[in-house]
């Protein structure tokens, strides 16, 4: 069993993941950020700054003949209806005929960047995915994930009437959409998808005719036409380029920032260290997982449940761009075989076709998780994943468990010089407020949840344009991720308790006790009083998706209670309370035994971000459990799997 | 879908069913999401998420006529970086909900503000209800029901408070307004299959409207 490299628990300390938190949530809205905007908001703007972003190359018109578009939305959703268009004019003029405008849910789509669309397990998946294949602009992968989102309504969109389209495509969840579809067809291979597309449309008409003007009679041809370029994308897959990023550095989403390579990068190409370690390590896994997925859906089963739900999303996040010289010669010295350790420059400099081969090990690392998870499952109903066992498939190959949202991240919001690894100078600095790096903005985005528009002045060159909400949620998804980060640094840490927890007894107990597994040593910078971590997969006996009810509950000894407080934007001792900047809301916090739940709620106005259980539970013990589950915990019991996924059923408590 | 108010879907000769757009409006987090989900669902969402953009659902009522009422229901964003695309939604709307909180007086004046704009920008014969949401809430009430009750009177609006938590007065609402619509719809505007008479009559009066506004 190999144990994570020092490089690699560096990267995972469960020190940084606010910062990390902090920096995937700023990167993702530093992104969205000109989709926000409206004709008022632009018009506000200094005309230069206006100009910048509308001039990008991401939101021109397709051709001389339309005119400049009025915001980027406007110019995304045109450009996808060109593309619709291309695909089938004849069913795009039946739908606007019926008043059918892509804005009504591409709004929705680009401005949460499709966190609605999809389970979160799924969502990470899919940012994970964008986030490797486009490192420096989103647009491109936006337009092509939404299109492929779009045609795989093709069905009802020509059948049905206006109403019946509008209802299927505005009622997300799309459950019966396979993440790992969008992410090879609207991600990874889009161009090759629409040239197969393209290429069918030349076909003869019984293909043709698969087009929606020609009634209700072709349809039957709709679904082998699927199948029909899903095989082809399946033979081209190994051996095709995928669409190359299109760096902009007009892009409004990099404004604003520090793009010196030289000053973040610390040697070392990752990208080569990636695929290599990537395709050396374990090269058929993922490919496998891929293609017994591509064959799955050309034989028409549904991969929604056969596949893809057992893929589980453990998107963690790197203390990023290694912020000190001693960790960044060790990096660049390590990066063939490890690699955590990037910066944004390295994550800018990635090869697509590094991103598809660490991404397909990624996937492919992620299966043999799940594969665990599922005999466990069938063993008993409820999972309860050993320290031994999750940490040995978090360390057999760490850099394939790399994250790709890490490395958008970018740059630590904090200053460089709290790289001390010492809990006494990280916690001074992060009680700081004064301090200069943005101590100030982490803690108020901890408080508010991102809900405050002028919550984060270091980079919202527009706050009026920032929506509360929307804002929070987009956060929300991100800080999920580090929630399943910080199982796998605990799980990590167990790598070095395994006697002493490898025997996993009562799940009850076990859920109730995360820290049953006795008191053992942590790697580095262990606390006082140091106890293993669990991961713990919960999942009705009856479910198809052992990690629908994922709960990732890591144990965070190793931070300090100041550290969390400061995170969770509380007093030491009391129960936090997030306040929009209206006024207007409302508390939750949900208490368990066993530690803290950290809530986003997203709810309109409701929206509470980061509630947290009274501290006494630290106070009294001293040891902090972080719990990561989905759905409500007040219904959990009650809820079914499915349930828990539907996100406008209720809230969503992410942590 | 209908896009123009006098393109309403009147399906059969019987006129027994007719399909309207209707289009909830108000300030952010009065209840527009939670009226329109426990009218079309009967669910009730304490935390219910904010609308993007807006949220699209249909559901049929009974009227006492016996005609049935089908509303494509389009539940908008209440924030007000939404207001600008406000006309794309009820645009061709032949009715509106306009939505406030009883326990908040802000809201209240919210929603005269979006009956003002329905009633100068929208279809002219749109019927526009008001209706007072949170009654659950009456204990904490900033706007009495006399003073909303005679604001819908002196502008010809429906009025109902209703708790979609409760689910009081929800069903009376849309049923309200389903009501309305048709004998509106008769003595004004004009459906598509018939009528041609009343069609070319009424298509004039809009004209005037649109001249003098």
């Amino acid at each position: 069993m190999t144990v994570l490299t020092p490089d690699a628990q560096a990267t995972l300390d469960p020190k940084f993941i606010d910062h990390d938190i902090y920096a995937v949530y700023s990167r993702v809205m530093d992104a969205l950020l000109p989709l926000y905007h409206t004709q008022e908001s632009l018009a506000q703007l200094p005309a230069a700054e206006r100009d910048a972003i509308m001039s990008s190359p991401n939101y021109q018109p397709d051709d001389v003949f339309t005119p400049p578009f009025d915001t980027p939305l406007a110019a995304l959703c045109s450009q996808l209806q060109s593309i619709f268009c291309h695909y089938s004019a004849t069913l795009y003029s039946q739908l606007a005929q019926n008043d059918f405008k892509l804005e009504y849910f591409c709004i929705r789509w680009l401005r949460l960047l499709f966190s609605r669309e999809f389970s979160i397990d799924n969502t990470l998946l899919l940012w994970d995915a964008i986030f490797l294949a486009h490192p420096t602009s989103m647009e491109d992968a936006m337009r092509n994930v939404a299109f492929y989102i779009l045609i795989t309504f093709d069905d009802i969109l020509s059948d049905a009437s206006a109403s019946e389209c509008l209802l299927a495509l505005m009622q997300p969840p799309y459950r019966q959409i396979s993440i790992m579809s969008v992410i090879n067809h609207g991600v990874l291979e889009p161009h090759q998808f629409r040239d197969s597309l393209g290429r069918l449309s030349q076909e003869p008409p019984a293909e043709s005719g698969a087009n929606a003007a020609t009634g209700p009679a072709s349809r039957p041809a709709a679904p082998s036409v699927r199948r029909g370029f899903r095989s082809r994308l399946a033979g081209t897959r190994s051996s095709s380029a995928p669409a190359a990023p299109s760096a902009s550095n007009g892009s409004a989403g990099a404004k604003g920032r520090s793009k010196d390579p030289a000053a973040l990068s610390p040697g070392g190409s990752l990208a080569e260290g990636l695929a290599q370690s990537a395709l050396a390590a374990n090269p058929a896994p993922g490919l496998a997982a891929q293609s017994e997925a591509e064959s799955l859906r050309e034989l028409g089963i549904p991969v929604s449940t056969a596949s893809q739900q057992t893929y589980v999303p453990i998107t963690s996040f790197s203390r990023l761009g290694s912020s000190s010289s001693s960790s960044s010669s060790s990096s660049s010295s390590s990066s063939g075989s490890s690699g955590p350790v990037g910066t944004i420059s390295e994550a800018m400099g990635l090869s697509s076709e590094a991103s598809r081969a660490a991404l397909d090990s990624k996937m492919g690392q992620l299966q043999n998780a799940a594969a665990v998870a599922q005999r466990a499952r069938q063993s008993r109903g409820r999972i309860v994943m050993s320290n031994a066992s999750a940490a040995s498939y978090l360390t057999e190959e760490p850099s394939t468990s790399l994250p790709a949202v890490s490395r958008l991240a970018g740059r630590r919001p904090f200053i460089g010089a709290s790289d001390s690894s010492s809990d006494s100078d990280f916690d001074h600095a992060l009680s700081d407020s004064d301090g200069p790096a943005g101590l100030g903005q982490d803690d108020d985005l901890a408080t508010d949840g991102g809900a405050s528009p002028h919550g984060s002045p270091r980079d919202l060159t527009s706050p009026s344009s920032w929506d509360e909400v929307e804002v929070a949620e987009v956060e929300a998804v991100a800080a999920a991720g580090a929630a399943a980060a910080a199982a796998e640094v605990a799980a990590a840490a167990a790598t070095e308790a395994l006697d002493s927890c490898a025997s996993t007894d009562n799940p009850d107990s076990e859920a109730e006790d995360p820290l049953a597994g006795g008191e053992v040593a942590a790697p580095e910078e262990a606390p006082a009083r140091p106890s293993p971590p669990i991961l713990v997969l919960d999942s009705d006996s009856d479910s198809d998706d052992p990690f629908s009810s994922l709960q990732a509950r890591a144990d965070l000894t190793k931070i300090s209670q100041q550290h969390l407080s400061q995170l969770l934007g509380s007093d030491a001792g009391k129960s936090s309370t997030a306040t929009m900047a209206d006024g207007a809301t409302t508390t939750t916090t949900s208490t368990t035994s066993t530690g803290l739940y950290l809530e986003a709620d997203t709810s309109d106005l409701e929206l509470d971000g980061l509630d947290i259980d009274p501290l006494e539970s630290l106070s009294a013990g001293g040891q902090w459990t972080l719990t990561g589950r989905l759905g409500s915990p007040e219904s959990e019991d009650d809820v079914d799997d499915e349930d828990l996924f539907s996100r406008p059923q209720g809230r969503r408590s992410l942590f | 879908m209908a896009n123009r108010p006098t393109s309403m879907a009147v399906s059969g000769n019987n006129r027994s069913f007719f399909q309207y757009k209707l289009v909830l409006l108000g300030d952010s987090s009065v209840g527009k999401s939670s009226l329109a989900l426990r009218f079309v669902r009967g669910q009730f969402q304490e935390f219910q998420e904010s609308t993007i953009g807006a949220a699209f659902m249909t559901q049929s009522v009974q009227c006492s006529d016996g005609t049935t009422v089908k509303f494509e229901i389009w539940d908008t964003a209440g924030q007000e970086r939404y207001h600008s695309l406000a006309p794309m939604y009820y645009r061709g709307a032949h009715c509106a909900v306009v939505v406030y909180d009883i326990s908040d007086a802000s809201t209240f004046t919210r929603a005269k503000s979006w009956v003002r704009e329905l009633q100068r920008q929208a279809p002219p014969n749109i019927i526009i209800a008001l209706a007072g949401n949170k009654l659950d809430l009456s204990h904490s009430r900033q706007v009495s029901e006399e003073e909303a009750s005679a604001y819908a009177a002196e502008n010809k609006l429906l009025f109902v408070e209703a708790s979609a938590k409760t689910d009081a007065n929800v069903k009376l609402i849309f049923t309200r307004v389903a009501e309305a619509i048709p004998k509106s719809d008769a003595a004004t505007a004009a459906p598509r299959s018939q009528d041609t008479s009343s069609k070319t009559v009424n298509l004039g009066e809009e004209d005037n409207r649109r001249k003098c506004c």
